[in-house]
């Protein structure tokens, strides 16, 4: 029995995220090579052609270009356009949840700004 | 190469282990088949490489048969439980056998690498291992095939889960190294998922399924909520199978599903779950 | 094609070959010696190893049936080039058997000082030939290989209600129904089997050679035949 909330994610999609995620913290630096297809379908038992269909799609998302005969590297500039993206998805991602959830539990806009407030400055005290 | 099995069907003296099974095989790539014990997963691979014959059908490479062809059986490998080479060669004894059998179409180095990874040593003899080693000594061999099908039939028996994590890296490993039809039976449908471009499910002696890896994510949606929410929308839709907790129910629906009520959670069922949902008995539903 | 399973058939014949003629040399060549040493415990052998050879030889065709099909399937070879490499492989053993034991013959009669294996086929057929003898020797062993190889065959192939009843009616058919025929018909059937033995094996060192190499092929025949569609699924 499913008791998981959210449809998973497919596989070539979380290699990308994966990657985004590895380019963003800064594990693969700008103007850096990527691990090969080989590596990391190895590592994570992974087929080659979902972890290509993976890696092209931050080839589309202008993360990362293709040298001939060398390989993948991360482009100039890429951890601000991940940055950016995320801002774009940020709302899509986590307040449209938080809505959701808030609606059934007859959350208002003004309990949901308190809850908020609190989170934050709790953070800041620890 | 055009690996084709055309109305397959094997009778044994009580069972029909296959039962008019066409299935075409071409596209390089990790093939997953997948069934439940005594499905037919082993007969239809023995029948393929000529070990047995079958009762009715034809299994052709290239429009040509294969059963007595050493040029066509030479571009195929299949590692299965059984042993068949004699119990005192020795590892490095079995890797000069395979190179002078199947010549450009296999690998020493590569066999003695994935050899020398699971710590087999090269002077030991077949008989005197154990059942994860001997295992390990025909994985070996079938990694470093080059041939255009390379089949394995329960590759990870005996095998720990290092081992087993090992032999699927090095699967990925020797496929990349030259692509490959290579298939795979499994009961183990959890720990090779994530390799396998696509699903073949037999049941019965018959192809129940045989889907890609996106469409074997999409063939299915587990929507679980309240039993009535989850009958009403069951009942618009074809429904695979339906396990009830109480007042909860969770029904495996086929095709994607999308419903706005709130009290209905809906997900993707991954290829375990699926494989155990519609090769279930009525006797296992306890 | 070819190649792969006839080594591997060949190799393992010469293995077992080499453990037989030890055991050969050490109690025809070497026991009897000790036997000359010690009045108390006289070697008193016939001198006869030829006959171990035969037997040695049938038995390699019974044993290699088995393994030779699964060694071959598991280096994807298909059914006619297996039974092929089995039957070339026979050959060569026989080859290499009869020409150890022609080799051997002398030294045997040498120490023993009886007559011996070749000296009885010189005196059967009238020839005094070592290449004859050696022809003689090497279409016997391939008779008796390629007969084991056909008799394992059939019985692999049976299941087993069928293997216990070949195997009771055979010798039956041998050892009781034959010696009845030849009583009730007042020795003329005994008399015509008699005679064609005689013909294909005594006759001269010619028919016979002919009857070795005719059986031999027969046996290869129908061995593939019987193999052709044959599982090879266990161990």
């Amino acid at each position: 029995m499913e008791i998981s909330n959210d449809i998973q994610m497919p596989i070539f999609m979380q290699v990308s995220e994966k990657l985004t995620d590895a380019i963003f913290t800064g594990a693969f630096a700008e103007e850096t090579q990527i691990p090969s297809t080989t590596e990391i379908s190895m590592t994570y038992k992974i087929n080659p052609a979902t972890v290509l269909k993976g890696m092209n799609l931050l080839v589309d998302q202008g993360l990362i270009y293709k040298r001939r005969g060398v390989g993948m590297f991360v482009k100039q500039g890429a951890r601000e356009r991940i940055k950016t993206m995320r801002n774009e998805d940020f709302s899509e991602k986590f307040i449209k949840p938080l809505l959701d959830e808030a609606k059934k539990l007859d959350l208002s806009a003004e309990d949901l700004h308190k809850l908020i407030d609190k989170e934050m400055s709790d953070e800041a005290r620890a | 190469m055009k690996l084709e099995l055309k109305g397959l069907t094997k009778r044994f003296k009580d069972v029909t282990a296959l039962d008019n099974v066409d299935l075409c095989l071409e596209k390089p790539g990790i093939y997953g088949l997948l069934g439940r014990n005594g499905a037919g997963k082993t007969t239809m691979l023995n029948i393929i490489t000529a070990r047995i014959s079958a009762s009715e059908g034809t299994v052709t490479l290239d429009g040509e048969p294969v059963f007595d062809s050493d040029s066509k059986l030479g571009c195929m490998h299949l590692m299965s439980e059984v042993n068949y080479l004699d119990t005192d060669l020795r590892f490095k004894e079995a890797v000069a056998y395979a190179k002078q059998s199947y010549g450009d179409k296999f690998d020493s180095d590569s066999a003695m690498r994935y050899a020398h990874a699971f710590k087999l040593e090269g002077s030991k003899k077949l008989g005197k291992l154990s059942t994860g080693y001997k295992s390990i000594y025909k994985c070996c061999l079938a990694l470093a095939m080059d041939t255009e099908f390379v089949f394995f039939d329960e590759p990870v028996l005996g095998l720990d889960a290092n081992h087993r994590d090992l032999f699927y890296r090095l699967l990925l490993d020797s496929y990349q190294r030259k692509e490959k039809v290579v298939v795979i039976s499994t009961h183990l449908i959890e720990e090779a998922a994530s390799m396998l471009e696509h699903f073949i499910i037999i049941a019965s002696g018959r192809i129940l399924m045989n889907l890609d890896s996106e469409q074997m994510s999409s063939y299915a949606t587990a929507v679980s909520g309240p039993r009535d929410a989850v009958e009403d929308l069951a009942t618009r839709h074809s429904v695979i199978s339906r396990v009830s907790l109480g007042g909860l129910e969770t029904a495996y629906i086929k095709g994607i599903v999308e419903t706005d009520d709130p009290k209905l959670s809906v997900c993707a069922v991954d290829p375990q779950r699926l494989f155990i949902e519609l090769t279930r008995n009525e006797e296992e539903r306890v | 094609m070819i190649a792969a399973p006839l080594s591997r058939n060949i190799k393992t014949g010469l293995k077992t070959a080499g453990v037989y003629y030890s055991i050969i040399i050490a109690v025809f060549f070497i026991l009897p010696f000790f036997g000359r040493l010690l009045p108390f415990f006289s070697f008193n052998s016939n001198g006869g190893f030829e006959a171990c050879t035969m037997v040695f030889m049938f038995i390699m065709g019974l044993v290699s049936v088995k393994s030779n099909l699964k060694t071959g399937i598991a280096l994807s070879r298909g059914r006619t080039t297996i039974v092929l490499a089995s039957a070339l492989s026979l050959v060569a053993m026989s080859l290499v058997t009869s020409v150890a034991d022609a080799l051997l013959n002398p030294l045997a009669h040498l120490i023993h000082n009886q007559i011996d294996a070749m000296g009885l086929v010189f005196e059967l057929y009238g020839v005094e030939s070592f290449w004859v003898y050696l022809a003689w020797r090497f279409l016997l062993y391939t008779f008796l290989s390629c007969g084991g190889f056909f008799l394992a065959s059939l019985n692999y192939r049976m299941n087993k209600p069928l293997r216990w009843a070949f195997w009771i009616a055979v010798p039956s058919l041998l050892f009781i129904v034959l010696p009845i025929v030849a009583v009730a018909d007042q020795g003329e059937f005994a008399y015509w089997l008699g005679m064609a033995f005689y013909n294909c094996f005594a006759k001269s060192v010619g028919n016979c050679c002919i009857s070795f190499t005719v059986l031999s092929i027969a046996a290869i025949a129908l061995s593939y035949l019987i193999l052709r569609k044959a599982p090879i699924d266990r161990e």
